[in-house]
């Protein structure tokens, strides 16, 4: 017996030895089952902990002669250690007289006050359980290990978003838990109905990564391209939901994204509501909702809750800025280079004159001054407030006002790029891809005018017409849903224009008989409604 | 079978992509002011036309609520056998030759009237590459690209009347009828046999979200049109007045160019070819597509996608060679040429195809 431990120890620690560094293979094989010897699992455990000086494995000895073994594996740092102590030890400490098979029973249903238990048989079980701060429970004589809940550990608070500021609507964001951002979906949507399905992500990191839906509205196609798409892929780490994002996009070479972001709540909730899928991923405030339309990207959060008519005019704004902030440069270009009879009179000689001894062709003024602007913003962005503002202040006086001070840009063409370069904030998510638009269509248009503008605009309406998200074309204006409704699956689907015209506020309605909410949870407690 | 293409089409995309066909054309080059009768009269014309485009379109519209599955091309060898592979080959030539005619009328307007000293290449090789990637893309895209910018050029359509109305002259349509009812009726003829959109129709008909809404597409498609192109028409007349505007070569364009409103809004003809220009790539996008999808069909080819570049380089060079300049175009453009051409392919054929059809008595049993 002492010479089989023996071995058993020697050999763990031979396997330590060489796989010193990695994280032991052949002991997170799926099929290693635990042992029913104590010490064989201790040996196990403390080979797993190898270097990890973060784990712990707490013995125990238990009953009134201290004769039966037990130990405690979980890791420091993810536990509740007072719970622990508490709930765990202390109980199992107290019993008095526990013969093998009776404790196990005790433990399952009896003395130990934690919030959920269960076996793990596997050793990659165990792992899995323990590395996300449950405590392992190993009992001599037990081919098992109890899994008890004693999760804990440091979340940032729920806080207002950063990124989707509003003025009406509630002030709650994502965090980097999951599940502190399940329960903010849950809370908003107390329906049976809504479905969390649980995965794991990246080979390496094991990221948690959840799918969120509610039970029949998504259309079937939605749902199973969505899960080919993430069982297909297989990275090697997932640390925000931005690389899951990349991994199951439609068109990764386009400009525009496929796969929506939000970081609150309230817009996840709706956007699950209207038949979309959320992918919450641990670790990332940033929940994705797919399928994503164009249209999403004028829509503010708080168009719902404002009054429609200011949420129409808004939304039309908002369309008009991107457009001018798109095509103001390529506009004052062909204005200035090929259409001269365009500009009336008196402006085209004070123009003129701003223009005089200005050394380079109005386009490369204007490519010069947005490439200034462009790396002012992202120097900017990236920087501490105090210093941000340094560069803001460099960026707009010494850049802006002294290059034409110097004779070197035109005073017009400042104006022109500070516009476009404000008018490109107004729909936020389209900040990004109109970089790269207005580049192109700015070449376009410095080589021939006007026609190039129309060839520009052309082939960026062709590509957004024949962009898909997930099998629904990106110019639709609704998300079509399983649930046949009125609304959202006319016999003639609605125009493109009422993107702008017809804000996506409202979920589609269930049919009748299929009320959602908390009106069938009523009636299920409550027993009969009268009606 | 089958129409090759998923994509589907609404009625609403259906008819304003047939509206623009007809009116990209008109508000460039106005063919109706030289056609009989030439005179003030035109706008009579015009309003005669609708109810004979409605007839000629009767031979389409009666084979596609025979055969509502098949396109024009398709029906041909349905009701022919093998023989009809002939007709699907002239339709596919019909389209390929359109879309060859509108790059030639891109690049000349462009030459002509805006840029003098640019290459023609310059404008239709760009023109030809946007619309080829449209052309791949199929009837649903084409559709919606349809449905976000024609409505922004029929806005500026409906807006130029109002502003040009301060130098609108009733008396310029005076005498009304001057040489009698008989040409005024020759003009209706020939507009409407100008009008390709009815080959169009029977094309696009099977690709219709709705199949049994085709006969809505013609009626809305061409009263819409008739109306645009009146709205075009009657300022033209007013303003300039019958001579004039014959003389000019692009009349709608010099009427534009008067516009001046307070000192503000000037000089606005480039807005016009802004929306010109995004209306001639919606126009060339259809034909290009039609041309490419015929062949394909005529041929019982999987797929039309292969052929969508080769078209278009074929296109490009027919495009150079066959107008040597604006003259040249106008000239086939005019009533002469163009309306028996047309009619050929929107009338004559569909209606010997409709007549065998009736000899057999083979189209409603399959359908059904």
């Amino acid at each position: 017996m002492l010479q089989r431990l023996l071995g058993t120890f020697s050999r763990r620690a031979k396997r330590t030895h060489l796989g010193h560094g990695s994280s032991a293979p052949d002991l997170e094989s799926p099929g290693r089952k635990v042992s029913s010897c104590l010490d064989a699992n201790l040996g196990t455990a403390q080979a797993l902990r190898g270097r990890g000086e973060d784990v712990v494995i707490r013995q125990l000895r238990l009953g009134k002669d201290q004769r039966l073994r037990a130990f405690l594996l979980f890791v420091d740092g993810l536990v509740n250690k007072d719970m622990i102590a508490r709930d765990i030890i202390d109980p199992l400490l107290r019993v008095t007289n526990p013969s093998m098979g009776k404790l196990s029973d005790l433990v399952r249903h009896g003395i130990l006050a934690v919030p959920s238990l269960k076996e793990a048989t596997i050793w990659s079980q165990v792992l899995a359980e323990v590395l996300i701060g449950e405590t392992a429970l190993f009992i001599d004589g037990e081919p098992h290990a109890l899994v008890l809940e004693t999760r804990s550990w440091q979340t940032r608070a729920v806080e207002a978003p950063n990124t989707e500021v509003t003025i009406r609507g509630p002030q709650e964001g994502f965090t980097e838990s999951l599940r502190v951002n399940t329960s903010l979906l849950r809370r908003r949507i107390r329906n049976a109905d809504l479905r969390l399905e649980a995965m794991v992500l990246g080979r390496r990191t094991g990221t948690k990564v959840c799918l969120a839906y509610i039970e029949k509205l998504p259309e079937d196609r939605v749902l199973q391209e969505l899960r080919r798409r993430l069982e297909r892929i297989d990275p090697a780490a997932v640390l925000e939901s931005g690389q899951i994002e990349k991994l199951i996009e439609d068109c990764s070479w386009s400009p525009f994204s496929t796969v929506g972001a939000t970081e609150r709540p309230d817009v996840a909730a709706l956007r699950l509501l209207q038949g979309r899928v959320a992918i919450l991923c641990e670790g990332s405030p940033f929940v994705l909702t797919v399928p994503h339309l164009f249209m999403e990207m004028f829509q503010s959060a708080e168009d719902p809750y404002i009054r429609r008519i200011h949420a129409v005019t808004l939304r039309c704004g908002r369309f008009v800025a991107w457009l001018a902030s798109l095509l103001s440069l390529s506009f004052y270009v062909a204005l200035e280079t090929f259409h001269q009879e365009m500009i009336p009179r008196p402006l085209i000689i004070t123009m003129m004159a701003a223009r005089e001894g200005t050394p380079f062709p109005v386009a490369v003024e204007v490519l010069l001054m947005g490439a200034a602007y462009e790396i002012v913003r992202e120097a900017g962005s990236r920087l501490p407030r105090p210093v941000g503002q340094a560069i803001s202040i460099v960026g707009t006086l010494i850049i802006g006002d002294a290059a034409v001070k110097a004779g070197l840009v035109a005073a017009q063409v400042i104006i022109v790029v500070a516009f476009s370069a404000v008018a490109s904030f107004a729909a936020p998510a389209l900040t990004q891809p109109s970089v790269l638009l207005r580049l192109l269509a700015l070449i376009f248009t410095a080589i021939i005018g006007f026609y190039g503008t129309a060839i520009f605009f052309a082939g960026l309406l062709v590509h957004l017409a024949s962009l898909r998200s997930f099998g629904v074309p990106y110019l639709s204006t609704f998300v079509p849903t399983a649930v046949e409704t009125p609304r959202t699956m006319p016999s003639e689907p609605l125009p493109v224009w009422s993107i702008l015209t017809c804000p996506e506020e409202t979920a589609p309605r269930d049919p009748a008989g299929n009320r959602a909410g908390t009106d069938r949870g009523g009636s299920e407690n409550g027993g009969n409604t009268t009606t | 079978m089958k129409p090759l293409d998923e994509g589907r089409l609404t009625v609403r995309q259906a008819v304003l992509l047939m509206v623009i066909l007809r009116l990209i054309h008109v508000i460039v080059f106005l063919p109706e002011l030289t056609s009989p009768p030439a005179n003030q009269d035109v706008w009579i014309s015009e309003i005669i036309s609708l109810p004979i485009v409605f007839l000629l379109a009767l031979p389409v519209l009666a084979l596609t609520s025979r055969y509502p599955e098949h396109s024009l091309v398709q029906q041909a060898e349905v009701v022919l056998g093998p023989a009809g592979k002939v007709i699907g080959f002239l339709y596919a030539w019909f389209f390929f030759h359109f879309t060859a005619i509108t790059l030639s009328k891109v690049g000349l307007f462009m030459t002509a009237a805006v840029l003098p000293q640019t290459p023609l290449l310059a404008f239709t090789l760009p023109l030809v590459i946007v619309g080829a990637s449209a052309a791949r893309n199929g009837i649903g895209p084409i559709g919606t690209i349809a449905e976000v910018l024609v409505p922004p050029i029929l806005l500026v359509v409906l807006l130029v009347p109002v502003l040009a109305i301060k130098d609108f002259d009733l008396r310029m349509f005076q005498p009304v009828l001057e040489n009698g009812l008989g040409p005024v009726l020759h003009g209706g003829g020939t507009i409407a046999a100008r009008m390709a959109e009815v080959a169009v129709l029977g094309m696009i008909a099977p690709l219709l979200r709705r199949k049994d809404k085709a006969t809505r597409v013609a009626v809305g498609a061409f009263t819409l049109a008739t109306f645009f192109v009146l709205l075009v028409t009657l300022p033209v007349l007013g303003v300039l007045g019958p001579e004039e505007s014959r003389s000019r070569t692009f009349a709608y364009f010099t009427l534009i160019r008067m516009i001046s409103i307070g000192e503000f809004v000037e000089r606005i003809e480039m807005l016009h070819v802004l929306i010109w220009v995004l209306g001639a790539f919606v126009k060339l996008s259809v034909w290009y597509y039609l041309a490419a999808l015929a062949l394909a069909q005529a041929t019982n080819l999987p797929s039309w996608r292969p052929l969508v570049l080769p078209l278009g380089l074929l296109a490009v060079v027919l495009s150079i060679y066959q107008f040597p300049n604006l003259p040249a175009l106008i000239e086939f453009a005019s009533y002469r040429i163009w309306a028996p051409y047309v009619l050929v392919f929107t009338t004559v054929i569909p209606a010997l195809l409709l007549l065998v059809t009736l000899l057999r008595r083979t189209g409603r049993r399959k359908s059904g």
